[in-house]
């Protein structure tokens, strides 16, 4: 009888392979933090274990989900590492450079495996070339002083002990450690790496047996005991388990070693302390998470945390934006019921009103993420453009726990990078021009995010020379951008943002391409943002973005115009009013009312939407100041309605783009209304 | 393509690929397999399990499971064999002990 089994069980493994990439990047990132904070500096100890641990950890993972090519630089990374720790080989700074070098050899070979991006081999070779160049080094002297060296011997430096130790270690997983895509075989094998030869075994045993019929195979009923003498420190032993095992499902217990009485007693491992008794069964880097400098430790607060795909934290929230459609659409059905007759019904609204603005809040926090995130990067960016560019740059972070949407972070890492860029490039000087200008050899460059008011606030300031303004209009009236010598300077700023416009005297590669503070305010404005600048020569510059919380809701002001109902942002509105027949006035030909000295024109709305009205005078209808962009105007729309919490919905993805319009929502009553994109309007009034 | 043989006696015989992609369909055939040799008088069974060519710790634990519900119902494997290459990995998981009646292969 032969039965074919069939197809496999339809497993996705790639999704735990995703849980691998996120703590690969924490680790890249924690590496490169630490690297960089170095500077030229040798790392001390903690350090070096920090940098090891993370090394290493990727290598575990790597090993465990089958990316066995990012196992091979981390490796020899992890060698050589392990020389330094060990003080068998000197310090040497461009050896951070090297370290670094091999991060971005694995961010790549991350990618590769992550987005499909190219990996360029050669890059690969040529870092593993170069660190096992060190290691061979340093082996070709060891060898000199002892001309065999066990293998063990490495392992045993690892430990930072003189002596071996013998453990029994119990490992009880997760019974979801198969479905997670995790392969003990790689586990097992790694531990048996850091034992003595000869002296690991290995034994596995059910916990249970279940009968047969009624067992889920994909659950882990195992328990492996292992037996093994090594020289490896307890941590490295935990670490071997690090993307398997939680902290309890390990159990480590010291064996004597045999011939250990032999030794004399200054020699022999001294008696667990009370602490490393109590920590025993949690990962050895968890014993002191409190400890000064403990680089690459988790926190504790990681610990509590879960990894949640991005997409169920955006069906969650859409599942709330729907709710609190819902929700509104209650309210208007019971504004039309008597207030006496349903006053019980209406207490239950108001209160299903405030706890859905809770879930809100609270779902909406789920994708806030610290700007760190983002800041991160710029010390790497800021050493290596400095470096290249022959000057002092001092980086300075500030408020960088504030919190924004996980959307957002993404679209303002490139236009950041970019200001970044400019700041080194054009703004700051070089050490010797600072110095005759009676400024500080090294120049400041301040990255600084804040919450103000329901926006977050980014600033990009460097104490450089300041924008020139002189040179900004004669490029731009060069370049036949229209511009004139009495603009304010304000103005002058703003046609750095015209296509094209560069002033730089040449061409780098950095920047100065003429492309880019176009693209940077594109990019910040199609997530809702803005870009202001404040300039003074000599002084320095800051380029300000500012950025809603959120793309997902905005608090909206409902109007009507004739049948149709819209909603202007409430951030853009200045004030509403309905005009005094002396307040209209016509320039060139164009409505406008005059406000406290102001003339700010008129946009009807029936007009740029091809309504019918039920208000054609602007006296009898109502005008919304609106500014955005620094542009203001005069909304002329026949009625005020609301002001509400809406959810936005991609009004391009369901049905085109409409012109004016930033999206879509749905209303109380079920109906759509346009979510109104000001700068659009503006642009298509003047063409009008 | 995973592929699990027996006969019509007794005797076991497995081939193909054992790992947790194809736990499901391997456990199901298992439990036929156990309910057939319980309609029979209990009397030893053998394995070859030479055939099988990759073997990871789910697909271990799967055939541990089996033999121990074999030997909870009074059917005792008396042979198991292995190949080479899978009796190294049922090393490696620590799994030798729990297949320990062990022939080599071809004298089954």
């Amino acid at each position: 009888m032969t039965t074919p089994t069939g197809e496999p069980d339809g497993i996705d493994l790639k999704r735990f392979n995703q849980v691998f990439f996120e703590e690969c990047a924490e680790n890249l990132a924690e590496m490169e933090h630490i690297l960089i904070e170095l500077g030229e500096r040798e790392p001390d100890h903690e350090q070096l274990n920090a940098i090891f641990r993370a090394a290493h950890s990727i290598k575990g993972g790597a090993g465990i989900f089958g990316f066995d090519d990012m196992t091979v630089v981390t490796h020899v990374m992890e060698s050589l590492l392990d020389l330094l720790r060990n003080r068998e080989i000197p310090f040497a700074p461009g050896m951070i450079d090297l370290f670094l070098e091999a991060g971005d050899a694995i961010s790549m070979q991350l990618a590769g495996h992550k987005e499909g991006k190219p990996v360029r081999q050669e890059a690969i070779d040529q870092v593993v070339g170069k660190l096992q160049q060190l290691n061979e080094g340093a082996c070709a002297k060891e060898s000199c002083k002892n001309p065999s060296p066990a293998p063990s011997l490495t392992a045993r430096s690892a430990a930072g002990s003189l002596l071996p130790l013998r453990y029994r270690l119990t490992f009880t997983p997760d019974p979801e450690i198969f479905n997670r895509g995790i392969r003990m075989e790689s586990i097992i094998s790694e531990l048996a790496a850091l034992a003595l030869p000869g002296e690991f075994a290995c034994r596995a045993s059910l916990a249970e047996v279940p009968q047969l019929e009624d067992f889920d195979p994909g659950l882990c009923i195992t328990r492996w005991h292992f037996t093994l003498a090594t020289a490896a420190a307890r941590e490295q032993l935990f670490e071997v388990f690090m993307f398997a095992a939680d902290e309890e499902q390990l159990q480590l217990e010291e064996l004597p070693l045999a011939g250990q009485a032999e030794l004399p007693p200054s020699a022999a491992a001294p008696p667990l302390s009370e602490a490393e008794t109590a920590s025993v069964g949690r990962r050895a880097y968890d014993s002191n998470e409190a400890a000064p400098g403990a680089f690459g430790r988790r926190s504790v607060e990681a610990e509590s945390s879960i990894r949640v795909n991005v997409a169920k934290v955006d069906q969650l929230i859409n599942q709330v934006g729907e709710l609190l459609i819902t929700q509104a659409m209650l309210a208007q059905i019971v504004m039309g019921l008597d207030p006496i007759q349903h006053q019980a019904l209406q207490r239950g609204l108001a209160q299903l009103e405030r706890n859905t603005r809770d879930l809100q809040g609270s779902v909406m926090s789920i994708r806030l993420v610290p700007i760190s995130m983002v800041f991160s990067r710029f010390p790497r960016m800021v050493r290596e453009l400095a470096a290249k560019l022959g000057k002092q740059v001092e980086l300075k972070t500030i408020g960088e726990s504030t919190e924004l949407d996980k959307g957002l972070i993404e679209r303002i890492t490139d236009p950041l990078c970019h200001l970044v860029r400019n700041a080194l490039d054009h703004g700051l000087e070089s050490a010797e021009t600072r110095v005759a200008n009676g400024k500080e050899p090294t120049g400041t460059l301040c990255l600084r995010a804040s919450q103000v008011g329901g926006r977050i606030v980014i600033d990009v300031i460097d104490d450089g020379a300041g924008l020139n303004r002189e040179r900004i209009v004669a490029k731009a009236q060069e370049r036949g951008i229209p511009c004139s010598e009495s603009m304010s300077d304000e103005e002058a700023w703003q046609l750095i943002f015209a296509p094209g416009f560069s002033t730089a005297e040449e061409v780098t590669d950095l920047s100065g391409r003429g492309v880019g503070m176009d693209v940077v305010l594109k990019n910040v404005q199609a997530i809702g943002g803005r870009v202001q600048i404040a300039s003074e020569p000599g002084e320095g510059s800051r380029f300000t973005i500012s950025l809603p919380l959120t793309l997902a809701i905005l608090e909206g002001l409902s109007v009507a115009v004739g049948t149709e109902k819209f909603i202007i942002p409430i951030n853009v509105v200045i004030e509403s009013l309905q005009p005094k027949p002396d307040q209209l006035k016509s320039v060139n030909g164009k409505e406008v009312v005059q406000i406290r000295g102001d003339y700010l024109p008129i946009l009807r709305l029936h007009r740029l939407f091809h309504l019918e009205p039920e208000v054609l005078a602007p006296e009898r209808g109502i005008l919304i100041l609106v500014e955005a962009e620094g542009e203001r105007g005069a909304i002329m729309v026949d009625a005020l309605l609301d002001e509400q919490q809406v959810v936005v919905k991609s009004i391009e993805t369901n049905y085109k783009k409409v012109e004016g319009s930033a999206g879509a929502t749905i209303l109380g009553d079920g109906r759509v209304a346009l979510i109104l994109d000001l700068t659009e309007l503006f642009m298509m009034h003047r063409k009008s | 393509m995973t592929q699990t043989s027996f006969a019509a006696d007794n005797r076991i015989t497995l081939h193909g690929t054992w790992s947790r992609e194809q736990a499901t369909a391997l456990q199901r055939l298992l439990s036929d397999r156990l309910a057939q040799l319980l309609e029979r008088e209990p009397e030893p069974a053998s394995l070859d399990l030479s055939g099988i060519g990759e073997l990871d710790a789910c697909g271990c634990q799967l055939l541990v499971l089996f033999m121990e519900n074999l030997r909870r119902r009074g059917i005792s494997p008396v042979t198991c064999t292995l190949s080479e290459q899978v009796a190294d990995q049922v090393a490696l998981l620590g799994f030798s002990d729990a297949f320990s009646v062990v022939d080599t292969p071809g004298k089954l």
